[in-house]
């Protein structure tokens, strides 16, 4: 019932290629925003995240759109999910051990680079 | 939500929700493998290794964080100019986007996936199998040090 509710929508609205990039483009000022604001390494890292996945729908935006038989769209989305993965494996792993060592998250305390 | 939530544990579900709606974008734009990686990779494995990172590092999962007075206005200025400029550009462009409608869009099958993957990109997949086999060591070892130190002082004691 529901899925055919969807379909008689999806069917009715022809959805145009720039509405994802809207929305891709408002994903990726927020993430902008998180990485600028926030003070937790953590949160951080989630911005990142905000912003990959903003990369990854217009990818996958542009290649359904342009040339979807070639489904590379869809393969360098795999790529960018997998980069994601080993980034925030990598970062968090590093979080820990300078939570280890300085017993905070907070950028504004990390300030050991400085001289 | 992601950003503007002050518990961060709250900021990590969020994140959850917002990855979830990008799942159901990739299902709109009919990429079902790609929706199925999001919900797996992304809410299974991320979510809960930024959860498990905010439970290590527990001394900030009870406490409010604020955003930072100083930067907020310089960053949500940006931001929002940035944002704005975006979109105006996308709207006035959009008359070059219009290749095919949606309703075209073909239903991408796993199994071409597979092929095209294995045949013409594969060796960009063994890259990126040894890039994630070296994060996955790496991540390891950086995880594993301090931990490695008190187990030798302990022994040493």
């Amino acid at each position: 019932m529901s899925i055919a509710l969807f379909k008689i929508l999806i069917a009715n609205y022809d959805i145009k290629l720039w509405y994802f990039l809207v929305i891709s483009a408002i994903l990726f000022c927020i993430g902008i925003f998180g990485v600028l604001t926030r003070r937790n390494l953590v949160q951080i890292l989630m911005s990142i995240e905000l912003i990959l996945n903003a990369a990854m729908i217009n990818f996958v935006a542009f290649s359904a759109y342009q040339k979807p038989e070639s489904q590379l769209g869809t393969i360098f989305t795999i790529f960018i999910i997998i980069v994601a993965a080993c980034e925030v494996g990598i970062g968090l792993a590093i979080i820990l051990s300078i939570y280890r060592g300085k017993s905070t998250t907070d950028i504004s305390k990390i300030n050991i680079l400085k001289w | 939500m992601v950003i503007f939530s002050k518990h961060i544990i709250h900021s990590a579900l969020y994140l959850a929700l917002a990855l979830l709606c990008v799942a159901t974008y990739f299902i709109l734009l009919k990429a079902e493998y790609l929706a199925v990686v999001q919900i797996m990779v992304y809410i299974g494995a991320v979510v809960v290794m930024i959860l498990f990172a905010l439970m290590l590092t527990r001394t900030h999962v009870g406490e409010v964080t604020n955003i930072s007075n100083k930067q907020v206005w310089i960053a949500g200025a940006i931001s929002i100019l940035l944002c704005w400029a975006l979109v105006i550009i996308i709207y006035m462009a959009r008359s070059g986007f219009t290749w095919i409608s949606s309703d075209k869009i073909p239903v991408l099958s796993v199994k071409d996936l597979g092929s095209i993957l294995f045949s013409k990109y594969v060796l960009p997949f063994e890259i990126i199998s040894l890039l994630i086999l070296g994060a996955l060591i790496g991540s390891v070892v950086l995880a594993m040090k301090e931990k490695d130190d008190s187990k030798d002082k302990k022994e040493g004691k």
